[in-house]
């Protein structure tokens, strides 16, 4: 066994390789590429340590009424939601009932059943309706008397209600598998019932009519309060008699 | 007959059940995505598969046969009886536990989050708990090779540990370092997510942690197969290993790089700095040198022992190697495949060249050529050279066994060089079904029907191994003689004392680790916009 010294020179070549690397890649690339993307020497430094200084929207003229909700889903928001109490929201739901059935099954098709719908749901469209991000003159007048409180026991008392039957019923291609070709994703992967998302409503059994009309605002852009705008990029793609069938399929008779 | 021949074939077996069950999954997912099937497959089903099949052929099979052929190392090569084997019990037992809870979790259909897990993603608790216990019973492998070494070396002062030996303990130093990312995510964002204690998760951070686990795992699951080119392949093809020495170097390089540069696997993320994907880039490139010392000095330990059995010329030493001998045989094929996808890793790990390639098919392509290739196929080898010592029956048919190292050969290829070209035609990786209508990627088509045959020829292999191993264990038994490894040519030159300890070289991984990932790690306590919801896969929810 020898007592060469094998193991200082591995640390030391290894460290030679990291300070050369890091002088290039924190400083020299930086340096270069400062020009090329208008930056500062040193905003190009820190952008190559991950540190950038915030820019973008703020910006912007007029930046809040290019966004389309204020909802974000955040901890803070997440917090609140859970915070909701559903007695507390039975007792300020009473009012709800006239359109949206006393059990949050809707009497009317024009009006959309709530009941059974996950509280991050019913939260984000209540808040909407209070900032103005989705505008009805029903619904607008309706929340006015809400707090950020009872904004949270209203979507946990509809969530707490036990849903309306759905359908199961074979998938049309677009709810199965959209239209790739269209750059049109599954409604299914988002809306059920294969796949579902934080924010998006489970819509089978949902009232036909209402979706129909949703769906139109959404093409429209009479309805914008969708965050990044997917729901109207896909409204926009389907044709007239798509948007019906869909609205059909997802609001076909309860079994 | 090997000392704790139950216990290694218990792994062995494990493992290789654990390989031809989910393999299958593989070949049906191929099929399910290909024009041949005739129409999308059920999403939820498809990834479901994916899950299970990662899983336990990323987590399970290889971290058994690495756990199993270190313990027939361990008796063989240190030539006395394994010190701790109720510990090694309990460390299998551990890892049988986990698997089954992960599988059933993947099975219900509440866990199809795919093996990289994927936070926001949150599926059941069992299955991250299950997977938290294949690790845990790995672990108890890593001490056992320490301690086992540890104390060969106490009995032993100044002589230099076996080679194999030496790789192995190697290994499980790197194992350990490498899963305490996937370890940190488990149990500090995924378990506590699913538990319902946190409503958010950084995503970022899971990244950038699972990343530190992700490329070294490979590394991980390598090293039994480097470990059997060095120490069993020459012996096999008749000749001496051409530098012991050369082996160690390889050996200590693989586990001082392989964890620090899994920063490669974010090139695309946003939340790191680009001066740290170009301080990745250059430690993965460093990659090159342990892989062409192997893959040189094997070739020239082959030359040597072509060269002995009256090989002449250029290359005539090639012709003249005993193919007929299942690790000649693998090992060769092996270092071709390694070739090839050894080329795709170096495009891989080009900040810039990775850009065009990330997240395709190429990359399926370039880990399953690499592992489920280059790896697998030793690990097959490993699998034919220890049955014998392990069962006391000799291997049923070298001939059989050949065949089954071709067709592994041969279905892989036709698997994963369409993927290679889909991939650099776009092809988006983790798809349930492509729309094939689609005139703009019509062109994929025949190859990914090709690749899905491929897969056919690939369970064809898998079930010969199985019969192969099966019906050796039930012929005649025959006196086998020891597990005895390759002689080198510098067995006799003095050693440095840093080539036969690891402790130097595991502190510089460390410290390695702390240049690369300490402030991509460290911002994610200051940097809170990488805070997003967690996102249930629970059915029903």
């Amino acid at each position: 066994m020898t007592n060469e010294r094998f193991g200082l020179i591995g640390w030391l070549l290894a460290f030679a390789v990291a300070v050369v690397s890091i002088v290039i890649g924190f400083v020299w690339f930086p340096a270069l590429q400062a020009n090329a993307l208008g930056l500062s020497w040193w905003d190009a430094i820190c952008r190559a340590t991950g540190i950038t200084r915030t820019a973008g929207p703020a910006q912007i003229a007029n930046a809040a009424a290019a966004v389309p909700s204020t909802v974000v889903w955040n901890r803070a928001t997440l917090g609140a939601i859970a915070s909701g109490d559903a007695q507390r929201g039975k007792a300020l739901a009473a009012g709800c009932a006239a359109c949206h059935g006393a059990q949050g099954i809707s009497p009317s098709e024009a009006f959309p059943n709530l009941a059974g719908l996950p509280a991050m749901v019913l939260y984000k469209q209540l808040e909407d309706y209070r900032s103005g991000k989705r505008e009805n003159p029903i619904m607008q007048g309706m929340v006015a008397a809400l707090d950020d409180q009872k904004v949270a026991d209203v979507a946990a008392y509809f969530a707490s209600l036990p849903p309306g039957k759905r359908g199961d019923g074979e998938m049309p291609a677009l709810v199965a598998i959209g239209s790739p070709m269209r750059s049109i994703a599954p409604c299914s992967a988002c809306h059920g019932p294969l796949g579902f998302k934080d924010g998006a409503p489970p819509l089978e059994g949902q009232k036909a009519a209402y979706l129909k009309a949703q769906l139109d605002a959404f093409a429209t852009g009479a309805r914008h309060n969708d965050i990044n705008q997917q729901m109207r990029e896909i409204a926009r793609a389907l044709n007239a008699s798509e948007r019906n069938a869909l609205a059909e399929w997802y609001g076909k008779p309860q079994r | 007959m090997l000392r704790s021949s139950r216990l290694v074939l218990w792994h062995f077996w494990l493992a290789f059940i654990t390989f031809a069950g989910f393999i299958v999954l593989g070949a049906w997912q191929m099929w399910a995505r290909s024009p041949l099937h005739g129409g999308p497959a059920d999403p939820e089903l498809y990834y479901r598969s994916v899950t299970a099949h990662g899983t336990m052929l990323a987590y399970v099979f290889p971290t058994l046969i690495a756990m199993g052929f270190g313990y027939a190392v361990s008796v063989s090569a240190l030539d006395r009886p394994l010190r701790g084997e109720k510990l090694a019990w309990i460390g299998f037992a551990l890892v049988l536990v986990g698997a089954l809870m992960a599988v059933l979790a993947v099975a219900g259909g509440n866990s199809s989050v795919l093996y990289t897990f994927y936070p926001p993603l949150t599926g059941s608790p069992f299955y991250y708990l299950g997977v938290v216990l294949i690790v845990v019973g790995s672990w108890f492998w890593v001490g056992l090779m320490v301690h086992n070494m540890a104390a060969w070396k106490r009995d032993h002062p100044g002589k230099p540990v076996p080679l194999a030996m030496y790789g192995t303990v190697a290994n499980a130093l790197l194992w350990v370092w490498t899963s305490v990312g996937a370890a940190l995510v488990l149990l500090f964002q995924l378990l506590p997510m699913t538990l319902g204690w946190t409503s958010t998760v950084d995503a970022g951070l899971a990244r950038a942690l699972f990343s530190w686990t992700l490329h070294a795992i490979v590394y991980f699951w390598l090293f039994p197969a480097y470990i059997a080119y060095y120490t069993l392949a020459p012996r096999d093809a008749g000749g001496p290993l051409y530098s012991d020495r050369m082996g160690r170097v390889a050996f200590v390089l693989l586990l001082v790089l392989a964890m620090p540069i899994g920063l490669h696997h974010l090139f695309a993320d946003p939340n790191v700095g680009t001066g740290f994907k170009f301080l990745a880039s250059v430690f993965t490139a460093a990659v090159v040198i342990p892989t062409l010392l192997t893959v040189g000095g094997i070739t020239v330990s082959l030359e040597i022992a072509g060269r002995l059995r009256g090989g002449r010329g250029l290359l005539g030493w090639v012709r003249a190697l005993p193919w007929d001998r299942p690790m000649v045989l693998a090992t060769g094929l092996s270092l071709v495949m390694l070739g090839f996808g050894g080329a795709g890793g170096i495009i891989n790990m080009s900040y810039t060249l990775d850009s065009t390639v990330h997240n395709t098919q190429w990359i399926t392509g370039h880990f399953h050529l690499i592992f489920g290739g280059a790896v697998v196929i030793m690990y097959f080898a490993i699998a034919y050279e220890l049955w014998p010592h392990l069962t006391g029956h000799p291997l049923h048919s070298a001939k059989l066994a050949c065949v089954q190292l071709w067709l592994w050969t041969i279905g892989m290829i036709v698997v994963t060089f369409p993927w290679h070209a889909v991939g650099l035609m776009g092809q988006p990786r983790r798809m349930a079904y492509y729309d094939w209508s689609n005139p703009a990627i019509a062109a994929q088509g025949p190859l990914v029907s090709l690749s899905a045959i491929g897969g056919l020829i690939l369970l064809l292999s898998g079930a010969l191994l199985i019969v192969i191993l099966l019906r050796s264990q039930s012929g005649e038994k025959a006196e086998v003689g020891a597990l005895r490894y390759s002689r080198a040519l510098d067995d006799a030159a003095p050693l440095p004392r840093a080539l036969n300890s690891l402790g130097v070289w595991f502190g510089l991984m460390v410290a390695l680790t702390v240049v690369n990932y300490g402030y991509p790690i460290a911002q994610s306590f200051f940097l809170q916009h990488n805070q997003v919801p967690a996102h249930s896969v629970l059915i029903g929810k």
